[in-house]
């Protein structure tokens, strides 16, 4: 379970700049042909309407916000794969 | 572990930012669980108190307000009544991915709707 798989500290940590196009593009690779994106003020927000889960993106946050597990995880290593990290 | 002018010093991760002058990108997570129960938010909020009291141990678990909780001061629990049913957010930072999913775990396994 993700209980198990839990460790105390986080196995990679991101940094650098996120590339929103990139991003877009590794999840329609991954499935999600649904991608909205809107830009307000230098904020994006990525609406997946199929499944109800949203990726909002600052310049150095970005924010998940699903209500299945899963979809979370898998996002989550998405994003991950964007982004430089140690 | 940071190797500057021939010396190896172990620093913190943020005193390891600066130093190395990049600037981390930071993820949260918000997950929204659906949860069956009636009556007040105050009483389920108390209730959720309870339980995540009794599973991570009473010093972890704060209350904040009639409608929130915080646990070890990083994951942030937030307990709505939306269109007559009650949803639960819970929302941590990718540093501290063990200690949120644990909370969604326990928060699932014991009121999730079917």
């Amino acid at each position: 379970s993700d209980d198990e798989s839990a460790t105390k500290y986080p196995q990679c940590y991101p940094y650098g700049n996120l590339s929103v196009d990139d991003l877009v593009q590794r999840l329609a690779q991954a499935g999600f042909t649904d991608a909205k994106v809107e830009e307000l003020s230098g904020v994006f927000i990525i609406t997946l309407e199929n499944d109800s889960g949203i990726i909002k993106i600052s310049e150095a946050s970005t924010h998940i916000i699903s209500g299945n597990g899963k979809l979370r995880e898998k996002l989550r290593d998405i994003l991950l794969e964007c982004l430089s990290s140690y | 572990l940071i190797m500057k002018n021939n010396k190896v010093r172990i620093v913190s991760v943020n005193e390891a930012w600066g130093e190395l002058g990049v600037t981390p990108h930071q993820l949260r997570f918000t997950e929204r669980v659906e949860i069956e129960e009636v009556g007040p938010i105050p009483a389920l909020t108390s209730m959720l108190h309870s339980l995540l009291s009794q599973k991570l141990g009473a010093s972890q678990v704060q209350a904040v307000n009639e409608y929130q909780l915080s646990v070890a001061d990083t994951v942030c629990i937030n307990i709505q009544d939306i269109d007559h049913t009650k949803t639960v957010f819970i929302s941590w930072t990718h540093q501290d991915e063990a200690l949120g999913s644990k909370v969604l775990n326990i928060i699932k396994s014991n009121y999730k709707k079917s």
